[in-house]
């Protein structure tokens, strides 16, 4: 069943794709590394701003949340370069430990900013400039930096497990 | 020359990374966390410079660079690792060599950014030649870098 469905993929347009040209695999690669760096970029001016420890404790609030929709590209991008190499090669991923635990992180890191967006974004946006931030907001983007630097050593981590 | 590059892996740590099951992932992840923090600043600081990213006050900002520099330190020591691992194949890989200069050059071009933000302000010219210049070689470096498991 479940292996019937992984071939479906692997045969679809975007496996033939991901496996089509010589050049293909190692393009998405580095568009993936350059994505996983924006994401980075942006989540460390976020939360190390919310949590407020180093210097970026000092970049006033509303721009360092203004980056925001700049992670949700840089995720963007890497979702759909992921999801090519998914097709690319279903049951090496599928079944790889590795692959499994960093989707795993991915679905808790979404969580997790869905809590951030609901939970804290108004109450952060609206604190006057130099105030704390509230400990829920820091423990929140703590989980967040915990998360996605989890999900890069899994995915680093994946051609070790399996 | 080679002596050298062969001395550097017959090292404990070239072996350890190497022949270790471990050795060689732990510092690849290692390496790939420590880009995400220094590329990230660098994209980050950069494209704001170019007016991609428009709020963030970076540039003239320090604020974030002491995040790029513990990344950029944990490279330098992973880095180290990974090249004393396989040191006289690395040294003699054309992608390798132009990683590091790129590295190089990617970084003077980030200092001169910088310094033309603070002379002469987060949109002034100069500061946005730097910041593409050094954009574009930074991601030349993760590109050449990537590569290395190609060429």
């Amino acid at each position: 069943m479940t292996d019937d469905f992984l071939n479906t993929i692997g045969d679809s347009f975007l496996g033939e794709m991901a496996r089509g040209y010589f050049w293909m695999w190692p393009l998405l690669e580095n568009l993936h590394f350059i994505g996983l760096s924006a994401l980075m970029g942006g989540l460390l001016v976020v939360d190390l701003r919310v949590i407020g420890i180093g210097p970026p404790k000092h970049i006033p609030m509303k721009p360092a949340l203004s980056l925001i929709p700049f992670v949700m590209i840089a995720f963007a991008i890497n979702l759909i370069t992921g999801i090519i190499f998914f097709c690319g090669d279903p049951f090496r991923y599928y079944y790889n430990l590795a692959f499994q635990w960093k989707i795993a992180l991915i679905v808790l890191a979404g969580a997790n900013a869905l809590w951030f967006w609901f939970g804290e974004h108004a109450k952060l946006s609206a604190l006057p400039e130099g105030a704390d931030t509230p400990i829920s907001a820091k423990v929140i983007a703590g989980i967040s930096l915990s998360l996605w630097i989890g999900v890069i050593i899994l995915g680093r981590l994946i051609p070790y497990l399996e | 020359m080679m002596e050298f590059f062969q001395w550097i892996e017959d090292s404990g740590l070239g072996i350890y990374i190497r022949e270790d099951p471990w050795g060689f992932a732990i510092a690849l992840s290692a390496h790939s966390v420590g880009m995400s923090f220094a590329l990230g600043v660098v994209m980050v600081a950069t494209l704001r410079a170019l007016n991609v990213l428009k709020q963030v006050p970076i540039v003239s900002h320090a604020n974030l660079y002491t995040v790029a520099w513990v990344g950029f330190f944990i490279n330098l020591i992973s880095g180290l690792a990974l090249y004393a691992s396989h040191a006289t194949e690395y040294s003699y890989q054309s992608v390798f060599i132009m990683k590091l200069l790129l590295i190089i050059v990617g970084g003077v071009l980030f200092k001169k950014m910088i310094d033309a933000a603070a002379a002469d302000g987060d949109n002034a010219s100069s500061t946005k030649l730097f910041a593409f210049l050094s954009l574009a070689s930074w991601l030349g470096a993760i590109v050449t870098g990537r590569l290395m498991a190609y060429f």
